[in-house]
């Protein structure tokens, strides 16, 4: 027994690794051979071999183990036909064959060798296909056991599987080889063909390939026309209809041939086509495969073109039925792969049985919004779409929903999540994801789940979250608000008692505590918080009040009215207090219960009210004391007030003149009188002064008023000063008098100062000086004349006479020089009155140069304006002048320069300008050039240009001049025209 | 007779050499020189003896020239009166003329300028 079990266990192990073997190995000999030697190896055959035959029985190979060189007779004997008893028996029967004796076996050229062993043999057969034989070579022994005889069996069969398999793959291979070979083939033809040609997708002519002719011929890319169809790009006229016809004429016919259609390439030029299209099925699916034959030209061309069409029509058919047999194989092998694929079918089934019962609706749509499948969920929701766009049977429209977002997945090629209110007003929540089909093409997948009954949930939870969330938020303001106008009040009443300066306080004898407010510490002066008596607070109290509040507090606590004012001592000083107290007295007993006050600090109103009564009292004694008369009127003249100097004018006490109306009390007249300054500062708000003379009171009074006004600017009346100013007045006169006459006497004795001082200054020197200097003068003036007299009784050429005459020339100018000093004293001390008569000025000028002795190196121009008239005026004033004029010249030039005397006339005026190159005046000297004995020069008086400004005024002319140092002066004489009469 | 041909000049003059230097300038040209230095003393002159001319310095210590120019004109109508002044003005001179003056000089006078006039008027 337990041998047979050991034994079994190594034929199921031997049979696992024959199996691992058949998966795994696709190579015929190698399987076989693999297979026989695990037998020998693995179960102890003595040997193993394996023969296959064809359908007809022939002799194709055979393999082994174990056998030896033997084997090679047995391999020759099958060759030949001639089988073995063992293999005709296997080949004959499903059962395995044993055989007992091998050495029987007469016509096997192995049996010498099976001498005590048994043998077993089987057929490979597999689904009524025979492949060959197995022969094992076993120890005798093992034959007891039936098992391992069905096991052999089973083996058998694995390996016939195992090459059925190989067998089936080898036919696929060869056929797959043929389908290339003739679609390479088509692919030559269709590519390198003139004809455009197309293969199309059934039914929606999708393009699925194109050649190159068609794609020249109608101008597109490759990529714009694969996975298009000719109705999406309007290639074809009347589009729709001819696409439809060919379709049908497709289906029904399986092929259509030279329909003429009218074609657009992608430019717009128009082309005729002449189409003929067969259908194929290719795995199942329906293609459309069209030559467009241009015949845009076929007059010019038409016969050729027709055999040209002919022959590719024939060569097309040809290659149609090639392609048909090809597919049927093809068809045939897809048949049996059906078989293979059951389960798969199966299992697809299960998922579509989901998909169909899934509580979301799932469907792909095609990217000419088509629905290429639409699950249950779907199709309930929004029936069938009987080959209509989505668009339309879904909303009944002609074009593609503006707002459906599901197309963009195709722009993205990325999954797309949105939310979409269908027809059946629900919302879905959308998942759209680009789904490339088994076809290749692009599909969108799309599932949508009815999001509708979640939505109004969160919709109603949202709102409750909200309105609860709102409430709270509610509450908490109210709260808050509550919170902050308690705080406010409390504030409020903090700064109320501060701003006020009313603290308060707050007694319970029943519970014994005191509470005052912040203010009522403050006004004490006592840290906030302190423990309060009624010591503490008494001693806070003046000490003169003390008795006082004392006093009053008791008579509060019997029940009498509390409300006092008296003075406190905070840090030394002192304030003033109110306080007021009301008090709850027990009804029965009398005795205090409770109480409230409060208590004011009123320093201030107290200082106040107490500067303001110290204040009145200065004031009004100011008033009376002043000696000037005050009344304050009203705007109706009334009296309202008088000081003491008033009343006693008016004779009556201040009292007295009270209500009166001033021009009553004052004047004695019954209205205002006329230049009453009251009157008018009523009138126009103004302060007004005036005099007066009182004829009642016999004198002058100074009345000033000056407006009242109250408090909010109105006026109402003034403030009436009157001052006695008579005898002011009278004084004021006699100084007045006083100061004319003095005024008077004055101006007589700065006359006479001025004529003395004029006199003393200059006219009486200059009137001594001349007659004294001009005797001597005359004295040495003859007795030159005579000395010359005498020279001449000397001979002409004598050294003598020469020298002499010299020195006489010397006495002659420095007399000349003398006199004319003189002169210019002489004038300014008694001015001549001109004697003016028609003068040649060039004459003048000439006269004036003669008489100096100009230096040599001073150059001399005169300008004369050319016919320049005869002048009226005194020729020798003008001649004095230019003698001055030159003179001062020529001293300026001490290195010489240049001399300019010019004249010329206009209208009014006679000009001439006396001008140096010399020196020049300094500007401090400027402003006193024409004062007398004025001089900057050592030689000479001051007098010269005294006396031409004497002398121009005399001729009611002007003399000026401009002068820069270092650059010379100019002298501009300005004579105004004097005519003959 | 040739003495009685000399023309006879009174000189006023309180200054002693303007008498000195006149004196002998009119000498040369001839003329009988007399002098006189205050006008007394020229009135006393004149009234005993008759001159041709008279040269009147117009201020003098005891008179002025105008006064004594209108006295010696009532005196001596004919006599030629030239008055001579160190200290001139129009004023003077026209009263001087009014008075019977023939001619109103200027001190100094060019000694030419004098002999000239002086000549002048003693040969109309």
């Amino acid at each position: 027994m337990e041998e047979k079990l050991k034994r079994l266990n190594a034929l199921l192990g031997a049979l696992r690794h024959v199996n691992r073997l058949i998966v795994k190995e696709k190579n015929r000999d190698r399987l076989l051979q693999g297979i026989c030697d695990t037998l020998v190896n693995n179960l102890g055959y003595y040997n193993v071999w394996i023969s296959l035959f064809d359908k007809h029985g022939n002799f194709i190979s055979g393999f082994e183990s174990g056998v030896g060189p033997n084997f090679s007779s047995l391999v020759d004997q099958l060759g030949n036909g001639k089988l073995c008893d063992c293999a005709v028996k296997a080949m004959a029967q499903p059962a395995v064959v044993v055989i007992e004796n091998p050495q029987s076996c007469g016509c096997c050229p192995l049996a010498k060798m099976y001498g005590g062993r048994s043998g077993l043999s089987a057929r490979l057969e597999y689904a009524g296909s025979i492949y060959g034989v197995i022969t094992a070579s076993t120890p005798i022994s093992s034959m007891l056991y039936e098992d391992e005889r069905s096991l052999f069996k089973e083996l058998a069969d694995d390996i016939a599987f195992a090459l059925y398999r190989l067998e089936l793959e080898k036919e696929r291979d060869k056929a797959l080889e043929l389908l290339r070979q003739s679609e390479e083939k088509f692919s030559k033809v269709f590519h390198n063909s003139p004809i455009a040609m197309t293969i199309s997708r059934l039914p929606d002519g999708v393009w699925v390939d194109v050649n190159e002719s068609f794609l020249q011929l109608t101008e597109y890319a490759r990529e714009e026309v694969i996975g298009h169809s000719s109705v999406e790009l309007n290639i074809f006229e009347d589009n729709f209809e001819k696409h439809a016809e060919i379709i049908n004429l497709l289906r029904t016919k399986g092929s259509v041939s030279n329909i003429e259609v009218g074609a657009r390439t992608k430019s717009g030029k128009r082309l005729k086509f002449l189409l003929s299209a067969a259908k194929v099925n290719v795995g199942g699916q329906d293609y459309a495969i069209t030559m467009n034959m241009d015949i845009t030209e076929r007059v010019s061309a038409e016969g050729a073109l027709r055999r040209i069409h002919d022959e590719l029509e024939e060569r097309f058919r040809e290659r149609t039925k090639e392609l048909k047999e090809t597919a049927e194989k093809l068809q045939r092998e897809i048949a049996d792969r059906v078989k293979a694929e059951k389960l798969i079918e199966n299992e697809r089934k299960r998922f579509f049985d989901v998909l169909e019962k899934l509580p979301v609706y799932l469907v792909l749509l095609t990217p000419d919004h088509h629905v290429a499948y639409a699950n249950r969920f779907f199709r309930e929701r929004f029936g069938e779409d009987h080959g209509r766009h989505c668009f339309e049977y879904l909303f009944g429209r002609t074009q593609p929903c503006e707002i459906c977002e599901t197309y963009k997945v195709l722009q993205t090629m990325a999954p797309l999540e949105w939310e979409w209110t269908g027809p059946d007003g629900r919302i879905y929540y959308i998942y759209d994801a680009p789904f490339t089909d088994v076809d290749g093409s692009t599909l969108i997948l799309e599932v949508g789940i009815d999001i509708t009954e979640r939505r109004k949930a969160e919709e109603a939870l949202r709102k409750a979250h909200d309105e609860l969330e709102m409430r709270v938020s509610e509450r908490t303001k109210e709260l808050a608000e509550a919170y902050e106008k308690l705080r406010e009040s409390e504030r409020d009443l903090n700064r109320a008692q501060a701003v006020a300066h009313i603290g308060s306080w707050r007694l319970d004898l029943r519970n014994n505590v005191l509470q005052w407010s912040d203010e009522a510490y403050r006004i004490f002066g006592i840290p906030k918080g302190t423990p309060l008596t009624y010591e503490a607070f008494l001693a806070a109290v003046h000490p003169q009040d003390r008795e006082y509040v004392d006093q009053k507090w008791k008579a509060a606590l019997q029940g009498k009215p509390y409300d006092i004012e008296h003075r406190i001592i905070v840090n030394g000083e002192v304030k003033w207090v109110r306080e007021k107290a009301e008090l709850e007295l027990d009804k029965v007993n009398g005795t205090v219960i409770s109480g409230f006050g409060t208590v004011q600090d009123i320093t201030e109103r107290k200082q106040a009210e107490q500067a303001l009564y110290r204040a009145k009292q200065e004031w009004e004694r100011t008033f009376d004391a002043i000696p000037d008369m005050i009344a304050i009127l009203d705007d109706k003249h009334r009296i309202v007030q008088v000081n003491q100097a008033m009343a006693k004018q008016l004779g009556a006490a201040p009292e007295q003149c009270i209500g009166l109306p001033c021009y009553k009390a004052v004047h004695g007249k019954e209205q205002p009188i006329e230049c009453c300054p009251h009157a008018k500062t009523l009138k126009n708000g103004q302060e007004h002064i005036e005099e007066i003379y009182d004829e009642r009171f016999g004198g002058y009074f100074l009345i000033s008023t000056t407006p009242l006004k109250d408090e909010k600017g109105q006026m109402i009346g003034s403030v009436h000063v009157a001052r006695n100013i008579t005898d002011l007045k009278k004084m004021e006169k006699k100084l007045e008098e006083y100061a004319k006459h003095l005024e008077e006497l004055v101006e007589a004795k700065t006359k006479q100062l001025k004529d003395s001082e004029r006199l003393a200054a200059i006219g009486q020197t200059a009137g001594m000086v001349a007659h004294d200097i001009r005797n001597p003068l005359q004295s040495i003036e003859g007795a030159v004349y005579l000395a010359k007299e005498e020279l001449k009784s000397l001979p002409p050429e004598s050294r003598e006479r020469k020298e002499l005459e010299e020195i006489i020339d010397i006495i002659e100018n420095q007399t000349s020089y003398i006199d004319h000093i003189v002169s210019d004293l002489q004038v300014f001390a008694k001015p001549p009155l001109p004697h003016p008569q028609e003068t040649d000025i060039q004459q003048v000028v000439k006269e004036a140069l003669s008489i100096l002795k100009i230096p040599s190196n001073i150059q001399v121009k005169t300008i004369i304006q050319n016919g320049l008239k005869k002048q009226f005026l005194d020729p020798s004033f003008l001649k004095r002048i230019l003698i001055n004029l030159t003179e001062n010249a020529i001293q300026a030039m001490p290195k010489g320069g240049e001399l300019t005397i010019t004249a010329f006339e206009d209208e009014q005026n006679l000009h001439i300008h006396v001008e140096d190159t010399g020196v020049g005046i300094a500007e401090e000297d400027k402003p006193k050039i024409f004062t007398p004995l004025f001089t900057t020069k050592a030689k000479g008086q001051g007098f010269g240009l005294a006396v031409c400004k004497k002398l121009t005024e005399t001729h009611n002319g002007e003399i000026s001049f401009e002068s820069e140092q270092g650059k010379g002066t100019i002298f501009k004489i300005k004579l105004p025209k004097k005519r003959e009469n | 007779m040739k003495m009685e041909t000399k023309k006879t000049i009174l000189i006023i003059d309180d200054d002693k050499y303007i008498q000195q230097v006149f004196t002998r300038i009119l000498r040369k040209q001839g003329y009988l020189i007399d002098c006189a230095e205050t006008g007394q003393e020229a009135i006393e002159k004149l009234q005993n003896k008759k001159y041709d001319l008279a040269l009147i310095d117009v201020k003098l210590p005891d008179t002025n020239g105008t006064d004594l120019i209108s006295k010696m004109h009532s005196m001596h109508p004919e006599m030629v009166k030239i008055a001579i002044t160190g200290f001139p003005s129009l004023e003077d001179a026209t009263k001087t003329i009014d008075r019977g003056a023939a001619a109103y000089l200027v001190k100094p006078v060019k000694s030419e300028e004098l002999i000239r006039i002086i000549n002048e008027k003693l040969n109309q």
